[in-house]
């Protein structure tokens, strides 16, 4: 096993890592703009020392209470020469399986991260995640890198525990991938990242196509992949059955491969009803009507779910959809039944009611 | 005068411009997402053709009705060594007189097009704008190109008057699609005099919404001959507090779209949120400005979506209370979704019956 630490921070594979430090630049600069402390970078490479202003005014500009910090560094003498190879940073989830797909000729190795989205200390879950990669590494021919980090969670924290991150996970996480590939620099000379979000949505997001680019250094290109929408993702994945039934999508780590019963999962089965794919192996057979309208919908969220209201879905998740999408353009709490919830709907609506009445004074 | 022509389209300049037809690229290809036929591109330089898939899908995206249209084209080695110098699009507005200022060691010359925001056929405001430009490049030691575009004014017919204001003629996805593309073509077809152009950013990083002029796109439009560079992700009080700092360039500001006889009308939202950012930032009184602006002018600006992020930056900027209530009372009225404030009885009511609207809608929405 190999390891590269930096300040306590660090990053463990079988496979060989980076010899300098320049891998944890992303991580310290993303620091340094939360925290408002000048950035000290050490030796960075000629192309990403001409970007890392704008990554930094990017930064400032997208993290609550981000500063236009001072960025202390030197531009590094020697670059290192690009190793040859081709990696997809790879979760099991629709965006890896669409771009790992998308780009099957020319992708070599596939990159799992241990420590991102599964605490370090759920070993259950992520022996899971890591055995249906390999499933799929093996099915498309590729190698399966697997890589721990302590960036996100703490080791002997419990996973209930909050990590410790300078900002927020969904700002962070766009540094850790940087930080991951730059470390990994001598299995690859380029390495693709699946887009999130479609290029009709750019709302600010640590993993972006406009960000995601600038960390390439000479030795590594960092390609933003995909800015399709999840649909037309779902539309290419349905017809790679052995890649469907490894999809893993759940955030949630309650033990199951997908829980079937979060926003996210529910979603996705959602999507997959409207192409006409009734039965997914990866997901358990929890996909009713009256559990679509319980979701509580989120801005970052609502977006796949508008994508998702389609009218080949049968007509009773059709309008539950719309229930839920309603709901939350109300500012309304989720419809479940019950009818204490259903009190509570209407006094969020005489709430919201007021308001937009007493509106007309300000 | 040289002249470059596709399709119906030209470019004109008494500068050289490119040889080859690569420039009409930008326009072919946003045509083509727009109207949903296959791109005919002919000859395409390595470092554009590698880019082209990416910018079609983020047309697609963008442009409603948008088509992944197919790409059709030929790889040419015949794209011609870059030639030194350095351009900045030059409007003499705030975000290209920032970047004029931030980039003036390196800058050595400004682009002014007649065709864009002001009509071919309205003279007197462009010669009025290229004084001004003139002027300002004089002060800054830069060359100033005038370059001439039919593309917006003249096609499919030529710009009426009505109601003394230009009527703007379709172009493929609207002109806030099409400005970007139409930028890189003028950057391409100056090939000859320039080996990286900055187009200065009209938002700051903080607000990425789909617009044709995004440091996501214009980058991809680079070509081996001629880098295009967006510029100035800062936001708009960041420019404004720079370009105070330079009094010869605060009085040939250039913001007014409305080309109403004056050089800014003072009216307009764009001029009232400029003047107010001035004000927020001590410039009382500022030449290129008519001194209209008041509280009651300030009310009955109407804001969209793209312009409220702006106004929302002047509530931080720190304006004289009645000012920072008026822009407070423009920004709820448009997020309550009301009609302006206008202090007349009438316009009184009518708010109060879209408040009485919106209310019955947010009760009723529970039913649903």
């Amino acid at each position: 096993m190999n390891r590269v630490t930096y300040q306590g921070v660090w990053i463990e594979s079988d496979v060989p890592l980076a010899n300098t430090l320049q891998w944890s630049i992303p991580l310290r600069l993303v620091k340094a703009v939360a925290e408002g402390e000048a950035a000290n970078l050490g030796s960075v490479s000629p192309l990403l020392a001409s970007n890392l202003e704008t990554i930094r005014d990017i930064y400032a500009a997208w993290i609550d209470g981000g500063h236009r910090i001072p960025l202390n560094f030197e531009k590094s003498p020697n670059i290192a020469v690009a190793a040859g190879g081709v990696s997809l940073l790879f979760s099991g989830g629709v965006d890896s399986f669409y771009s790992l797909i998308k780009h099957r000729d020319e992708v070599e190795n596939l990159v799992l991260v241990h420590g991102f989205d599964i605490p370090l200390a759920d070993t259950a879950t992520f022996a899971l995640t890591e055995a249906q990669a390999r499933e799929a590494a093996r099915l498309f021919g590729k190698r399966l890198i697997v890589v721990r980090t302590n960036m996100h969670w703490e080791e002997t924290a419990s996973y209930l525990e909050k990590p410790r991150i300078p900002c927020n996970w969904g700002m962070y996480h766009g540094a850790a991938l940087a930080a991951v590939a730059l470390a990994l620099a001598p299995n690859q000379g380029k390495i693709y990242i699946a887009s999130t979000y479609s290029y009709a949505d750019l709302h600010p997001w640590g993993s972006h196509p406009l960000l995601d680019p600038l960390w390439s250094t000479e030795e590594l290109h960092l390609v933003h992949d995909g800015g399709e929408t999840r649909m037309e993702k779902l539309r290419v994945l349905i017809q790679h059955p052995e890649a469907l039934a490894r999809l893993r999508v759940c955030w949630e780590n309650l033990g199951d491969y997908n829980c079937g019963l979060c926003e996210k999962c529910i979603r996705t089965v959602l999507g997959l009803r409207a192409l006409g794919v009734d039965r997914c192996a990866a997901f358990p057979d929890t996909l009713t009507p009256q559990i679509v309208r319980q979701q509580e919908l989120s801005h970052d969220t609502v977006r796949y779910w508008r994508e998702f209201l389609c009218p080949s879905l049968p007509p009773a998740l059709y309008a539950a959809v719309r229930s839920a999408i309603h709901s939350y353009d109300a500012g309304l709490p989720p419809r479940t039944g019950k009818f204490k919830r259903e009190v509570k709907r209407w006094l969020y609506a005489a709430r919201n009611a007021g308001r937009a009445l007493m509106a007309a004074y300000g | 005068m040289n002249r470059v022509t596709d399709q119906g389209l030209w470019i004109e300049s008494d500068l050289p411009l490119s040889g080859t037809s690569q420039w009409a690229i930008p326009l072919r290809l946003v045509w083509a997402v727009s109207e949903g036929e296959a791109a005919d591109l002919g000859s395409v330089s390595p470092l554009l053709a590698g880019n082209l898939e990416t910018i079609r899908d983020i047309y697609a995206a963008w442009i409603d009705g948008g088509h992944r249209i197919p790409l059709n084209y030929q790889f040419t080695s015949d794209f011609g060594a870059p030639v030194k110098g350095v351009s900045v699009f030059f409007s003499g507005g705030v975000d290209s007189f920032y970047s004029l200022i931030k980039h003036r060691d390196e800058v050595d010359n400004l682009v002014l097009v007649n065709g864009f925001d002001v009509p071919l056929a309205d003279t007197k405001t462009f010669a009025q704008a290229e004084v001004q430009a003139r002027e300002a490049a004089r002060i800054f030691e830069k060359q100033l190109i005038v370059v001439r575009i039919n593309l917006r004014w003249e096609r499919p017919s030529l710009p009426i008057m009505t109601n003394l204001r230009w009527e703007w003629p379709h172009v493929p996805g609207g002109w806030g699609m099409y400005h970007g593309a139409a930028l890189a073509a003028i950057a391409q077809a100056l090939a000859p005099n320039h080996g990286k152009v900055y187009i200065a950013s009209s938002h700051s990083y903080a607000d990425l919404h789909p617009h044709a002029s995004h440091p996501l796109l214009d980058p991809l439009w680079s070509t081996e001959a001629v880098q295009i560079v967006h510029d100035g992700g800062e936001t708009r009080m960041d420019k404004l507090r720079t370009v105070i700092q330079y009094p010869e360039a605060l009085s040939r500001l250039r913001v007014c779209f409305e080309n109403l006889g004056d050089y800014n009308c003072g009216l307009c939202e764009k001029c009232v949120r400029t003047m107010l950012g001035l004000r927020a930032l001590g410039v009382d009184r500022c030449a290129a400005f008519p001194d209209t602006l008041t509280p009651k002018l300030v009310r009955e600006q109407e804001l969209n979506s793209d312009n409220v992020l702006l106004w929302r930056e002047l509530l931080r900027a720190g304006l004289p209370p009645a000012f920072h209530a008026a822009v407070r009372s423009t920004i709820h009225t448009y997020d309550a979704d009301l009609p302006l404030r206008t202090g007349k009885f009438k316009r009184g009511v009518k708010r109060w019956l879209y408040a009485a609207r919106n209310a019955g809608k947010a009760l009723i929405s529970a039913a649903n």
